[in-house]
């Protein structure tokens, strides 16, 4: 695997931005529909090309604003990002080879999955019992399912496009670009 | 890599257990002054956004809905027409109906929730020069069989004040939105009992209603009736803010009348009522 030195100075704006739309516009421009989480999609998907531990300090000053201005108690937005931003991680490293495959859509589903779920469980944990009724669950299901296909139709390719150029602007030798991951 | 791997495992670590200090700091408020300054500092932002984000976010409305709306447009349009012819041939037979009766001297019996009374039909002639709108003053006095106590009303219904004074030929009018004027009276839905008060002219005000009963925006406060001379069911106007403290011993509610008082030319005085 090559060393990925990621240029944060050209990645972190994009992705303060993306924080800063998902606290402000994004809830209420689409209060009808049903939203997939676009930070945890980014920062999952930089956590793969990311310097060792840079990006769990990123996720969670980002997680740390949203848990702000979650209407739920301060808490679970952060456990909830760190661990599925740790999980797709450390995923990456050992089954990610190429950097367009099966493996990275798997394996970005399974980070957004980890998130929704622990997430879900830590809203309704009430002195130490999962107390929630079938509605909740149906929600989470129709969340993840609707991820699923953001993911595979809109965000996947979107991202990863974005993503590409500005992880190769950052980069320092230009033929890792080429490369990714060996 | 492995040594990248043990380096993110340790940082993971270590961030969560900052978040869970964190998580206890915020359950004993350590936090407020932290979330203070971030809601303070993105206050206008936030501000700005939502403007932008309502903005944005009726005119997707509007495209979603406009097939709905074009569809609405013509009904009301059509509406619209047919209320206007409606309207215009009522007015005319208002007009009518008034020279007719004036010609004729003519009372009519009216019947409201049960109780039939006859009424007179009065012109103002004058008002309160101060301009507290306290009273009006009408051209029929006791000559007309006017006496105190006895309702005025607009037509529609709607109750604008009680005979205070009776002269020969002319009689004083207390407004309801005098300070001066207290009206017993129920809310037509839920039947609160309550006391009309007047707000120096500027409008009325429900008050004395008990904690426990309910009051909706928007319903209509007609009178109850207990008072001598006021029929029951006269509209007073609706409910516009409901005002409930569990300090207070009673809720009150702002209303909003049905006519301009400035406006009025000419009234309905209800006799023979007990």
């Amino acid at each position: 695997m090559t060393d990925r030195n990621l240029n944060n100075h050209i990645f972190l704006p994009f992705l303060f931005l993306v924080m800063f739309l998902q606290i402000t516009f994004i809830p209420q421009l689409f209060s009808e529909l049903i939203i997939p989480n676009l930070l945890l999609i980014l920062l999952i998907a930089a956590s793969f090309s990311c310097r060792s531990s840079e990006m769990f300090y990123v996720s969670f000053f980002c997680a740390f604003f949203l848990d702000i201005f979650s209407d739920v108690y301060f808490g679970p937005i952060i456990i909830s990002v760190l661990v599925a931003v740790f999980i797709s991680s450390y995923l990456a490293h050992y089954f990610l080879k190429e950097l367009f495959s099966l493996n990275l859509f798997l394996i970005s589903f399974l980070g957004i999955a980890v998130y929704n779920i622990l997430y879900f469980i830590l809203i309704n944990l009430n002195n130490f019992q999962l107390i929630f009724d079938l509605t909740e669950l149906n929600r989470l299901t129709i969340v993840i399912v609707f991820e699923i296909v953001y993911i595979a139709i809109l965000i996947y390719p979107f991202s990863y496009g974005v993503g590409i150029s500005i992880f190769n602007l950052g980069l320092k030798d230009k033929n890792e670009s080429q490369v990714f991951y060996k | 890599m492995k040594k990248e791997i043990s380096s993110k495992i340790a940082s993971l670590i270590f961030l969560l257990v900052v978040s869970v200090l964190l998580i206890f700091l915020n359950s004993f408020g350590y936090l407020d002054r932290v979330k203070n300054a971030v809601f303070y500092v993105t206050a206008p932002i936030q501000k700005v956004s939502q403007t932008f984000s309502i903005d944005i976010d009726g005119f997707f409305y509007t495209i979603k809905n406009i097939d709905k709306f074009k569809k609405e447009n013509v009904v009301l349009k059509n509406e619209n027409l047919r209320l206007i012819y409606e309207v215009s041939g009522l007015k005319e037979i208002e007009r009518e109906n008034k020279v007719l009766r004036r010609q004729l001297d003519f009372s009519e019996n009216m019947c409201l929730n049960g109780s039939c009374f006859q009424w007179e039909i009065g012109r103002i002639i004058g008002k309160d020069p101060n301009n507290y709108g306290k009273y009006i003053i009408i051209d029929l006095g006791a000559k007309n069989g006017i006496k105190e106590n006895q309702a005025v009303m607009v037509s529609g219904g709607i109750l604008i004040g009680k005979v205070i004074e009776v002269f020969d030929n002319f009689s004083k009018v207390m407004l309801i939105t005098s300070s001066d004027s207290s009206i017993n009276s129920i809310t037509q839905t839920t039947r609160a009992n309550g006391i009309v008060k007047g707000k120096y002219a500027t409008g009325v005000k429900l008050e004395m209603i008990n904690q426990n009963e309910e009051l909706i925006t928007g319903d209509l406060i007609i009178t109850s009736g207990l008072e001598s001379g006021i029929p029951k069911g006269l509209i007073i106007g609706k409910i516009s803010n409901v005002e409930e403290s569990a300090n207070e011993v009673f809720k009150a509610a702002d209303l909003d009348l049905f006519v301009n008082f400035n406006r009025i030319e000419e009234v309905f005085i209800i006799e023979n009522y007990d």
